[in-house]
């Protein structure tokens, strides 16, 4: 059964107690977007999430391969912030390495970072198992 | 990996080699840096948000 590793990848980050430039590691994987035969032309650093309910991606990912996002069903976004975000839901595809899966994705303008959520990401794997400690992630299917 | 290609990149998206050891391209809206992309004919490189440094990144619910 294939096994797909990654490591966390850090970011710079100042700590709060020091203020001092640090580096903090994230579960981040490389993924490409498609919509028929068409594919995103260069990898997308993407969080795997797995507080996200589904997949959100900044809606200039979905131009790119030929999506017109606001077609798809309207649908707010909340989180931490008592300010919902904007977002349309659509059919994509989306490939981390040589797995291809047919998904959901919704896309916002006002999307920065992009989330890989557990229905339409997680649900379509038999594992996504973390290891903070060590810093790695796998991806089993 | 080198964190050091983020430091001058703060709340910018940009598109870095795949061994994050170069960027490419940069700018604060995707939607000029996918046509920058687009320009240069960029292929496989690696396109991200850098978070601010300030920030704390918190999961989203529907």
């Amino acid at each position: 059964m294939p096994l797909i590793k990654y490591n966390f990848l850090p970011d710079i980050f100042i700590h709060p107690n020091t203020r001092k430039l640090g580096t903090i590691y994230r579960p981040y994987v490389l993924v490409k977007i498609g919509d028929g035969n068409k594919w995103s032309g260069n990898f997308i650093k993407a969080l795997i999430d797995s507080g996200a309910d589904h997949n959100v991606f900044p809606s200039s990912f979905a131009a790119e391969v030929g999506i017109d996002y606001t077609k798809g069903e309207y649908k707010q976004i909340i989180g931490v912030s008592d300010l919902p975000i904007d977002s349309y839901v659509n059919f994509a595809k989306i490939k981390i390495e040589n797995k291809e899966i047919e998904t959901v994705i919704q896309f916002g303008e006002k999307i920065q970072m992009p989330l890989l959520g557990r229905e339409g990401f997680f649900n379509y794997f038999d594992y996504i198992k973390f290891n903070a400690k060590k810093r790695f992630l796998e991806i089993k299917y | 990996m080198d964190v050091q290609i983020y430091r001058n990149n703060e709340n910018k998206w940009i598109a870095t080699d795949r061994n994050y050891k170069k960027v490419l391209l940069s700018n604060k809206n995707l939607d000029k840096l996918q046509s920058s992309i687009k320009k240069s004919k960029i292929r496989d490189a690696v396109i991200m948000f850098v978070p601010s440094f300030n920030s704390t990144l918190a999961p989203q619910c529907l």
